[in-house]
């Protein structure tokens, strides 16, 4: 009798954990001309989790294979558990830092540019801003307006940036004002995403004579 | 079946209840209160830099959360302020901030935008990524990374040189001056003067004068007019200049004014705007036309005669000569003054 009552036992516990835990994980997907067999792996329990970012899948006595493979963007564990932490990063640099228009003349418009390289992992991307410190001044006051127009024309006054990269943020010339304005930004990670921003100058026979200085600050803030 | 059998079967259903329970629960990831959409905006990423403002927002899940929230910023350091911020559906108070660690405390905040500002800092002395931990008791959870760089400035320097462009001459009383002047020097012949009338430019075809000046100068440009003479000279006599408004006819005199209708003075429009002339006494008599004739006396020392306060591109001038006689002035063919016209520009 004990072992009838066992055996019915063991009945039912096999039929729950078919029935009750039907979270079956697939391995690798097989085919050819005549067939596809799209999981190799068949087991009991587990499941698929994911985001926008990532899919893992977990199974009950799926068995390891005991490598790993990752680059730099990715990492697949083999065998369960795996564990997977990619820790938020963000890094950019703004190159070069001093940019000399030279004597500015109604005849050319002059030009300089900067690089802004970024590297980041944020699920949501990045954004870069530009913020100066006022015009492209005198010590007097004096300045070069502002492009307003879209477009900095040589012999008109106007004084502006305009963009060059994927992650650029307009493609016309803007004003670099104490307004901050985005000059680059992505939705997603980067890595080594270059905008280059060139700093263009046009003057008209009344910009008035003088030194002419401006400081132009980046700030770049990825979303996690 | 007897009662063994219902107990034993009884035990084998319950380890099997529990049994199917952790296999379909007990593998589901734990839900922590993660957040998620964090971002830091600073006013400055470069390394060092003291009083570094910030603001962060980030995205809660369904709440509601109670009690701290920190955010631990790795290498940061001098952490100061009252952090505040908002939340969904609740408050935020109570803020601390000091050495690298942020702290506000949440009162029913749900799910949806919380945002964490008014504390500073001072950054990272190193360039590189600077991961920021969220923690404490509300449960909320979640990093994020914030950059330091060596250098987040581009300074820009350009120079302009100083500049200034002049043209003067006579013109024919047909045309009038405007910014397109570029005629220097001539003559402007009277003719025979009378005691009947004044002679003046632009009366009978005789010739007025242009002046045309684009400057750069930040403090402007003036034009001076200097005579020869002081007067009209002959070898017979001389016939005075001097100031008179206007100049009577059978009066001797002679002398100069600046156009005062509107197109005798002008400039180009540009950006930046330039700067209207400015008539100077004593050339600048409320009325001076062909017809109108209050003049200003010339002297042999240079005399202001229009100006400018400020750059200008081909700012604009007429002026006018006028002369009279009375029946005293010593005839002669030969009266004549030569005026030399002088532009300086304060840069």
């Amino acid at each position: 009798m004990r072992n009838a009552n066992r055996g019915i036992a063991i009945i039912i516990l096999a039929a729950l954990q078919v029935l009750g835990a039907p979270k079956f994980v697939f391995g690798d997907t097989m085919s050819s001309s005549s067939f596809i067999i799209t999981s190799d792996d068949l087991t009991a329990g587990g499941g698929k989790i994911n985001s926008a970012s990532f899919i893992a899948e977990s199974d009950i006595g799926g068995k390891a294979t005991g490598e790993d493979a990752a680059s730099a963007s990715f990492k697949a564990c083999a065998g369960y558990p795996c564990t997977l932490t990619v820790t938020p990063s963000i890094t950019f640099t703004v190159s070069p830092n001093s940019i000399n228009l030279g004597t500015l003349t109604s005849s050319v418009t002059a030009t300089g540019t900067t690089t802004i390289t970024t590297t980041e992992n944020a699920s949501s991307g990045y954004v870069t801003t530009v913020v100066a410190d006022g015009h492209l001044r005198t010590t007097g006051g004096q300045f070069v307006p502002d492009v307003a127009d879209g477009a900095v024309t040589t012999g008109a006054g106007e004084y502006g940036i305009g963009l060059t990269g994927a992650d650029r943020a307009f493609t016309d010339d803007r004003s670099v004002t104490t307004s901050l304005r985005t000059v680059a930004s992505n939705a997603g990670a980067v890595t080594g995403s270059a905008v280059t921003v060139t700093f263009k100058a046009a003057i008209s026979n009344t910009v008035t004579a003088g030194s002419y200085s401006q400081i132009a600050t980046f700030i770049s803030t990825g979303t996690f | 079946m007897n009662s063994k059998t219902k107990i034993f079967f009884a035990k084998i259903l319950t380890v099997a209840v529990i049994a199917v329970s952790v296999f379909q629960f007990g593998l589901m990831p734990a839900m922590a209160a993660t957040a998620t959409g964090i971002s830091d905006v600073m006013s400055r990423n470069m390394v060092s830099i003291t009083g570094v403002t910030h603001s962060v927002t980030m995205t809660l899940p369904a709440g509601p959360f109670n009690g701290t929230l920190t955010l631990t910023y790795a290498n940061f350091t001098a952490f100061a302020g009252t952090p505040t911020g908002t939340c969904a559906g609740g408050t935020i108070t109570g803020g601390t901030a000091s050495s690298n660690v942020a702290t506000v405390t949440l009162t029913t905040c749900g799910a949806g935008t919380l945002t964490v500002t008014s504390f500073t800092g001072t950054n990272p002395a190193s360039p590189g990524t600077n991961l920021v931990t969220i923690g404490g008791v509300a449960g909320i959870t979640g990093s994020f990374a914030v950059a330091s760089v060596t250098n987040d400035q581009v300074g820009v320097t350009a120079s302009v040189n100083p500049a200034i462009t002049f043209d003067v001459g006579a013109q024919a009383s047909g045309t009038g001056c405007d910014g397109t002047f570029s005629a220097d020097g001539g003559t402007v012949a009277l003719g025979t003067l009378s005691t009947s009338t004044v002679t003046s430019s632009d009366a009978s075809s005789i010739m007025h004068i242009c002046s045309r000046l684009t400057t750069n100068a930040g403090s402007g440009a003036v034009v001076t007019v200097k005579s020869l003479n002081g007067n009209l000279t002959s070898t017979a006599g001389t016939i005075p200049s001097n100031t008179a408004t206007p100049l009577a006819i059978n009066t001797a005199g002679y002398g100069l004014c600046v156009g005062s209708a509107g197109a005798d003075t002008g400039f180009d429009v540009t950006v930046p705007i330039g700067v209207l002339p400015t008539r100077v006494s004593p050339f600048n008599n409320a009325s001076c036309t062909a017809a109108a004739h209050n003049i200003g006396g010339v002297t042999q020392s240079a005399q202001s005669i229009w100006s400018v306060s400020g750059a200008s591109q081909s700012a604009f001038a007429r002026i006018y000569v006028k002369a009279g006689i009375s029946g005293t002035v010593p005839a002669s063919a030969s009266y004549s003054d030569t005026l030399t016209f002088v532009a300086t520009g304060t840069f």
